[in-house]
């Protein structure tokens, strides 16, 4: 390896030190291959401040939020989906769930984790399927991120969607 | 449960970015609503579903950032008004304080691209996409942040005697 390129990869690693701390998980890839190849005291000194920093960063850890906000959160939330589920646009949306769903290609598995959905009026179903992008298969990326929620906001299992709109 | 996991992680980005508790659950609140409202512009292919969230969530922060600049006719304090800091209830640790405060004083888009890339375990990509810019902004922004933090945190550790003087670029 030459000098000039050396020297490239060090700067390229302690950069990355800087930026990202000590975590190699956290580096771009292609200068977590260049740390593989490098040795040099700049890194060496790089890496003890960066692992000292780190250190001090997980002593202020994530918190709970209080469970008051999280439940006010959620019936905002629910609320929210009764009201978009009770929309004249979302029941039409319903009515064509069925239709759109075999249009993306669902798998059988996604149907499976849809059925509660399905079996709640076919609302909720119609409300994830708004959410995924009409010329995207649903188990191409990430598919089932929004319909969760929906899922967790909507009806309960065996809970009919009209009941559960007007009881709202 | 879902909605309760993705709140928390909304939540700590609220609150170490805005570092006020009450200020991060109404953020936290209201990036679920806008989930509704904007649902159908999502699409899997342009952004992960959290990525998409946490972009929502910080916009909110920074509006409110902006709001409380345009109240105080100034920049940002350094650190946050004791009657705000609710979070430090739940934050028993000295350490965790300092840590706290020092963030707080960081410019806030260091601070979120610290808080996505470090406490939210964001890649790289994400993070610049969350921000909305280019990965080597991203890289300067976290860069700058670290090693402010590393100046802030070398000074508290020497007046807590955590190490000795004149030697902080050793200890942090």
């Amino acid at each position: 390896m030459t000098e000039d390129l050396n020297a490239r990869m060090i700067h390229r690693v302690v950069k990355a030190l800087e930026a990202y701390g000590a975590d190699r998980a956290r580096w771009p890839a292609e200068t977590r291959a260049a740390m593989n190849g490098a040795a040099d005291p700049a890194i060496d000194a790089a890496i003890g401040a960066a692992a000292r920093l780190d250190a001090w960063l997980a002593a202020a850890p994530d918190v709970d939020p209080p469970a008051a906000a999280v439940e006010r959160a959620l019936a905002q939330a629910r609320l929210q989906v009764r009201q978009s589920a009770g929309s004249r646009f979302l029941q039409e949306l319903s009515a064509m769930a069925a239709g759109i769903a075999g249009e993306l290609g669902l798998t059988t598995a996604a149907l499976g984790r849809l059925s509660a959905a399905g079996a709640a009026g076919g609302v909720a179903l119609a409300i994830a399927v708004t959410f995924i992008a009409p010329t995207q298969p649903i188990s191409a990326t990430d598919p089932f991120a929004l319909s969760d929620f929906v899922l967790e906001l909507g009806p309960a299992d065996g809970v009919d969607a009209a009941t559960w709109i007007e009881e709202g | 449960m879902l909605v309760r996991r993705h709140f928390t992680r909304i939540y700590n980005l609220a609150r170490r970015t805005l570092n006020d508790a009450a200020e991060a659950e109404d953020v936290a609140q209201e990036t679920f609503l806008r989930l509704w409202k904007h649902a159908k512009s999502w699409r899997p292919e342009g952004a992960k579903f959290e990525t998409w969230l946490a972009r929502i969530a910080l916009n909110l922060c920074f509006d409110r950032l902006r709001k409380r600049r345009e109240i105080t006719g100034d920049e940002m304090p350094e650190l946050a008004d004791e009657a705000l800091t609710a979070p430090e209830l739940l934050i028993a640790a000295d350490r965790a304080q300092i840590v706290q405060e020092a963030m707080a004083a960081l410019p806030a888009r260091q601070r979120a691209a610290i808080s996505l890339c470090h406490y939210q375990e964001m890649s790289n990509i994400d993070a610049a996409r969350v921000l909305g810019v280019s990965v080597e902004a991203l890289e300067s922004l976290l860069s700058r942040g670290r090693r402010a933090l590393r100046a802030a945190l070398a000074s508290e550790a020497r007046e807590l005697g955590l190490i000795r003087p004149n030697a902080a670029g050793a200890q942090i």
